[in-house]
């Protein structure tokens, strides 16, 4: 566990929403900057630009070593973010992430000891490894974006963003989170094994030291603040947004699902869309931002009948479903 | 003998493909109407009739030869569950791959062998596509479901014939126990597990104590509350965690079947579940079988695995016991088993076509419709069908098909069915009725009584048979051209129909019948697909017509020819009004040889009396004309004469010809009777069993009639009393005394004095008086009259001939043709020693020349064509046949030249276009009806232009051969024309799919100019 001194917060003066090309050469820089880290995961990338940019929070669901927590570090350092690290085991407690009031004994009062949490950009890292009581202290945090602790109410920066990592639900002792827990992540990504001209690549160029740690910035606080204030402004036209909701209508009506998408689910894939939109340079959405997002942003809200592989199965029975909607036009 | 049992096996292997094949009960029907109607049309030898059985035919052989080609080159797979839990939906995939490369495969019914009700429908797999079908079941019991294979079936297209191929295929899954426990028993399960464990100090989470603080501690461990209270650190304790580790275990030796063991299996699951959850590690042990203790997921599923397939073992078997370091518990073998999940077969599913946008069951009720709309029309042309029958069917077909229910029940209409058909026959027996007669109304009452009790596409299947009988009854008693265009229109309609209800009932038997008003039902190209095969059946239907051997056994249907009437005829002059340049052809004549000059006068009815007002004729003594076996001979003549072919198209007073008739011969049928020709002394001809059609080849001299039957020249002198002292005046008045050239000189005179017009003078007392003194002109009836009334008052024998005059040469038929506009009336005059000399009195710029107009030629080419239409489907025979195909082969085999003048393949070239533009013109105007999908409010005209520029895009690029569907987006579109179109192009689809998405969901403009820039650049 590690935690830093807080930056204070910028002033609203410098929230002026990013236009589409900016946020297009930003997503250029970032991309480029984390591919020294991370070779050959653009669309992973992307991705978490879009959680970013959305003001949600990212699941990474994947087996151990891909480069999970490269990602979030790397992320972090580009835009100059500290990031701080939870590792999240099964003798937890929730005051170990939330902070712990302790007793001065000079000044005679408590004093509250800020947990990791207070942070721009929190890893969680294994959150399935830890009893639900403290996965919910994180989960509760993240959705009200405030901690009360001792009677105190303390905001959390802004912004704020967790990358959750969890290990595959085959192996032992994990403590499956709950889909009602779930749904507090905006996106789910896999990274998967990199293609094999990216893991020569890796092989031969990975110096004794790690590249994290010499990753420089290419963006600023105030950089993510006004993507955020852009990614709201993007145009959503009622024909996409009726695409939007023949998804989640689909997923609620199909028969192959035993839980569809909730309404948190079609609003954040709204959000999403509008975000991936932004991102590629565009004002507006696109039924292409649509489908591309319908995935990552439902397939760990919903709940497949008769399978027990989670959230990848549900990857496959949406792409399916998606194949037999028809798109605005 | 390896030959003979190669032989044997291909044999064996050939019937046992043909026992996959059946025929369907609307199969049977169909073979057997197609029978009938081959009887018929062989017997009858009704050209129409062999045109029906042509179509009926292709229909057959296209049902064939499609189910064939729907079932070749498929290939499946299984996609199963890794398992299945008893009482909860199991649902088992099947993949579908079409191999075939151009040709898609259509209404596939995917069974399992073995499992009842385990099916699945496919409407549509394309080429190089695979589809994914699944079933869904529910399990009663635990164990693994066993599979073996397909069944594949298929009744397309029109639902005849049914063929079917077994696939084996074995697959297995297994089920797992439920593993709900009942309330009682989780109630036992703490008891079950031994002794609970004494708390102690350890790391888990649950509070344990609270002590002071050690050196050495976990700096985590200080309380701060107790410490800020008390002053000195405190730490707390936690509780020890334990891991538990379990060993379930089952004696299974002791129960006598495996269903015994079903109770203990669910608590086995339901035990192991509960045990994980906790965080305890489980294990199993059975005589025969063990899996070690372990946690998490996959060991849940090792577990039930192994639960799904426990049985009783050997009681040679060692007794089982705990593994080492567990703690153990007895599954109890009593356990009361679940109560039995009610096991439902399993639903049919049914995979639509993903991308489609029309519905199937629109389309098919208007093609039902349009079929028995065009059947009556067929029916009703004939006119021998009751103008109310046919309007009353009509309105019963609309209000069917517009409320689209059942009005009449069942059992009602059954009741009406029988009487119908008990009616008519107490009337063809009692009234003796002609069945043909009694036939359409009859299965028009069959047809009103299955529309008003119509319940689905069942019922649309026998309409249409039905249709079909109504088409056979309209060959039957027409012979009208248009019947061929509503044929053609049947045929293109009738098929898609067909097919198109056949597809719905397939749809519905499994989707229930929502499904076929779902959009999505009917993709484009299925409807291009079934408009090519509609357009199969119009030109094979054609092609078996021309091939068809004709074998003419009975009588021939055809008996609508003119009719030569006899009796009094009477001119009267006077009346009201204009005469009318009437074009409706009454001949055609071909000529062989040498064109005769345009003065032609065709004798029909030769007058004798004048009564002041009128002309009349008297009854005129006839006789015999000899001759036999159609040919008549008038007087032997060494002149050659004249040869011309006539055929008489309208009724006429006596048979029409001109000049001196040589000889006359008739164009029978074999069948007829012999006609008989008789003549009458005035020289007019009347045939009694004129053949059907009426046409005859007549051979005459062409100089003015001479001597034709007996001479009687007196009976032609007679003036009546009270004529107007002028008229003899005036005809005193002309000098010569020899009768020719009097005559002429009267003929002058009248052509000088008097005008020619075909206003008629009104109601006056005397006509003739009033045209020669007064009035001053008339028409040709006038000056034929005056002429023969001044011959009269001057001795000479005179009589007024009325009849046709001239011939007009029609260039599209390359015949001359008799119009009804040019009757005309002339004079004969005897002169001694000539014999009876034409004489027309009417000025000759004025005689009746051939009509013009817009309208006339219409007619004109009308009568064209149904001459063709007579010619080459009504009357073809045999002899046509041979003919026909003589000059298809010359024409196929020669050069240029010899294909310009084979007609015939300009003929059946023309047929197909016309086939294919009816196709055409369907297949727009369906697209047209397409539904969107839900009711939008309207967009800017931005953004409507916008879409239609994207329509237009995909159009195009549907024909550069890149189809995607409904699900794909416009950067798909932009990619697949990136990958497979030169990148000018590309770069131009690229361009316009921007723009396209820019104003449709951005906000940027799309004006009218810029959008046909765009599409410009795309062309």
């Amino acid at each position: 566990m590690s935690s830093t001194e807080l930056r204070p917060l910028v002033p609203d003066v410098a929230r002026l929403p990013l236009t589409p090309r900016e946020a297009r050469s930003l997503r250029d820089s970032v991309v480029a900057n984390v591919e020294k880290v991370l070779v050959g995961k653009q669309e992973a990338v992307i991705r978490s630009l879009v959680a970013i940019a959305a003001k949600g929070h990212l699941l990474l669901e994947d087996v151990p070593g891909v480069g999970k927590s490269s990602l979030a570090h790397a992320l972090a350092r580009s835009f100059g973010l500290p990031l701080s690290r939870i590792q999240f085991t099964s003798d937890l407690l929730p005051s170990d992430v939330l902070g712990v009031s302790t007793w001065d004994a000079e000044a005679r009062r408590f004093v509250f000891r800020k947990g990791p949490i207070f942070q721009h950009v929190v890893l969680a890292d294994e959150l399935n490894r830890t009893p639900p009581r403290t996965q919910s202290a994180l989960l509760e945090a993240m959705a009200e974006r405030q901690v009360s602790l001792d009677g105190e109410t303390r905001p959390l920066p802004d912004p704020f963003f967790v990358i959750a990592t969890l290990n595959p639900q085959e192996q032992q002792g994990t403590y499956p989170l709950p889909e009602s827990q779930l749904d507090r992540f905006l996106l789910r990504l896999t990274l998967g094994y990199p293609d094999a001209d990216s893991e020569r690549k890796l092989l031969v160029a990975r110096r004794l030291e790690d590249p994290v740690s010499t990753l420089g910035a290419v963006a600023s606080l105030a950089d993510v603040l006004r993507l955020q204030a852009a990614a709201r402004d993007v145009r959503l036209d009622e024909s996409v947004a009726d695409y939007v909701l023949s998804i989640a209508n689909a997923t609620r009506r199909d028969p192959r699902f035993s839980l569809g998408a909730s309404t948190r689910g079609a609003l954040a894939l709204a959000a999403a869309a509008r975000a991936h939109a932004l991102l590629m340079g565009r004002g507006f959405v696109l039924p292409e931002d649509v489908k591309a997002l319908a995935v990552p942003v439902l397939a760990h809200r919903v709940v497949v009948s008769g399978r027990d592989d989670g959230a990848a199965g549900a990857a496959e029975v949406i792409e399916d479903l998606l194949h037999s909607l028809p798109v605005p036009e | 003998m390896g030959f003979f049992r190669r032989l044997a096996a291909t044999a064996r292997l050939w019937w046992r493909v043909m026992r996959m094949q059946r025929v369907t009960r609307e199969g049977w029907f169909y073979l057997a109407f197609t029978l009938a109607v081959g009887v018929a049309a062989i017997n009858t030898g009704n050209n129409l009739l062999y045109l029906v059985l042509g179509l009926l035919v292709s229909v057959l052989l296209l049902s064939a030869f499609l189910s064939e080609t729907v079932l070749s080159r498929l290939r499946i797979e299984r996609e199963l569950p890794p398992f299945g839990v008893v009482g909860q939906p199991l649902r088992v995939g099947i993949v579908v791959h079409n191999r075939k490369r151009r040709l898609a495969s259509h209404s596939l019914v995917i069974s399992e062998i073995g499992i009842e009700g385990a099916r699945t429908y496919v409407t549509r797999v394309g080429p190089g596509e695979s589809v994914r079908a699944y079933w869904v079941g529910v399990q009663p019991r635990r164990g693994a479901l066993a599979l073996h294979g397909f069944r594949i079936t298929t009744r397309f297209p029109f639902g005849l014939f049914e063929k079917s191929r077994e696939v084996a295929l074995a697959g297995r899954v297994p089920i797992h126990p439920s593993g709900v426990l009942s309330a009682r028993t989780t109630k036992l399960l703490p008891r079950s597990l031994g002794p609970i464990p004494v708390p102690a100090p350890g790391r888990g989470l649950d509070f344990h104590a609270l002590r002071e603080y050690r050196q050495g501690d976990d700096l985590r461990q200080i309380h701060w509350k107790a410490t800020a209270r008390t002053g000195r650190l405190f730490a707390v304790e936690k509780e020890r965690e334990l891991q538990r580790r379990v060993t379930l275990v089952v004696d299974t030796r002791a129960a006598e079947s495996a269903e015994a063991l079903d109770g203990a299996a669910d608590l086995v699951v339901g035990l192991s579940r509960r045990l994980v959850a906790e965080g305890c590690e489980v294990g199993l042990r059975l005589p025969d079988d063990e899996i070690p203790p372990a946690g998490g997921r996959a060991q849940l599923r090792r577990i039930a695995d192994l639960a799904a397939r426990m049985a009783p073992a050997p009681r040679t078997a060692p007794p089982p016991q705990p593994f080492p370091g567990t703690l153990g518990m007895v599954v109890p073998l009593a356990a009361a088993p679940p109560p039995p999940a009610e096991s439902r077969p399993p639903a049919p599913r049914w995979i639509p076509p993903s991308q489609g946008r029309l519905d199937l069951h629109g389309i098919q009720k208007w093609a039902v419709l349009l079929s028995l709309g065009l059947a009556l029309g067929s029916l009703s042309i004939s006119g021998e069908l009751a103008g109310g029958l046919a309007i009353l069917f009509a309105l019963v077909a609309l209000v069917s098909f517009v409320r689209d229910r059942a009005i009449l029940g069942p059992r009602l209409a059954n009741v009406v069915t029988v009487g119908a058909f008990l009616s008519t026959v107490l009337a063809v027996v009692a009234l003796d009725l002609d069945v043909m007669l009694v036939a359409p109304g009859f299965v028009m009452l069959l047809a009103s009584v299955r529309l008003l009790a119509r319940k689905g596409p069942g019922d649309d299947v026998l309409l249409l048979l039905m249709a079909l009988m109504m088409l056979a009854g309209g060959a039957a008693l027409t012979g009208e051209l248009s019947y061929g265009i509503l044929f053609a229109g049947f045929a293109v309609v009738g098929t898609i129909a067909l097919a198109t209800t056949h597809l719905r009932r397939e749809v519905e038997a499994v989707g229930g019948p929502a499904a076929s008003r779902a959009p999505g039902t009917v993709t484009g190209a299925l409807l291009a697909f079934l408009a090519g095969i509609s357009l199969f059946v119009l030109v094979g239907s054609i092609a078996l017509f021309v091939t068809f051997p004709r074998v003419s056994v009975g009588l021939l249907a055809r008996n609508d020819g003119p009719v030569v009437r006899g009796g009094s005829e009477r001119i009267e002059l006077g009346g009201v009004g204009v005469l009318k340049d009437d074009p409706t052809p009454v001949m055609r004549v071909r000529f062989a040889g040498e064109t005769p000059s345009r003065e032609i006068y065709w004798r029909t009815t030769v007058f004798d009396r004048w009564d002041g007002k009128g002309w009349s004729k008297a009854s005129v003594p006839r006789r015999v004309v000899p001759g036999g076996g159609g040919i008549f001979f008038f007087h032997g003549g060494t002149n050659q004469g004249v040869e011309a072919e006539v055929e008489v198209l309208r009724d006429v007073p006596t048979l029409p010809v001109f000049g001196s008739p040589i000889s006359l011969r008739f164009f029978t049928r074999r069948g007829q009777p012999p006609p008989r020709l008789a003549a009458y002394d005035d020289g007019t001809l009347e045939v009694s069993n004129p053949p059907s059609p009426l046409r005859y080849r007549l051979r005459t001299s062409v100089e003015p009639l001479r001597s034709v039957g007996g001479e009687n020249p007196d009976a032609y002198r007679h003036v009546p009393s009270g004529l107007d002292p002028r008229i003899r005046r005036l005809a005193d008045s002309f000098g010569t005394s020899d009768p020719e050239s009097l005559a002429r000189s009267m003929v002058a005179w009248l052509q000088r004095e008097n005008r020619y017009t075909r206003e008629l003078p009104g109601e006056v007392e005397d006509p003739l008086a009033h045209f020669l003194f007064e009035r001053k002109e008339g028409h040709c009836e006038f000056f034929a009259s005056a002429l023969t009334l001044l011959l009269r008052l001057r001795g000479i024998p005179a009589r007024v001939v009325a009849g046709y005059y001239g011939v007009s040469w029609v260039e599209a038929g390359e015949y001359w043709v008799v119009r009804e506009g040019d009757a005309h009336a002339w004079t004969e005059a005897w002169v001694p020693g000539k014999g009876w000399v034409l004489l027309d009195a009417t000025p000759a710029e004025e005689r009746p020349g051939h009509a013009e107009g817009a309208w006339a030629s219409l007619v004109q080419w009308m009568d064209v064509w149904r001459m063709r239409w007579a010619n080459w489907v009504l009357d073809f025979d045999a002899k046509t046949q041979g003919r026909l195909m003589r000059q298809i082969g010359r024409s196929l085999a020669g050069v240029w030249g010899a294909l310009a003048q084979g007609r015939i393949v300009f003929r059946i070239l023309a047929v197909g276009a016309v086939g294919a533009a009816l196709a055409f013109a369907l297949i727009a105007l369906l697209r047209r009806l397409e539904k969107r999908p839900g009711r939008r409010r309207t967009n800017s005209a931005d953004r409507r232009r916008a879409t239609l520029l994207y329509r237009r895009i995909r159009a195009r690029l549907r024909t550069r051969g890149i189809d995607l569907g409904a699900s794909a987006t416009a950067s798909d579109w932009a990619a697949a024309a990136r990958k497979s179109l030169p990148s000018e192009e590309a770069r131009a689809v690229a361009h316009a799919i921007q723009a396209y998405q820019e104003a449709r969901f951005g906000d940027r403009p799309l004006d009218a100019e810029r959008m046909r820039r765009l599409l410009r650049l795309l062309h």
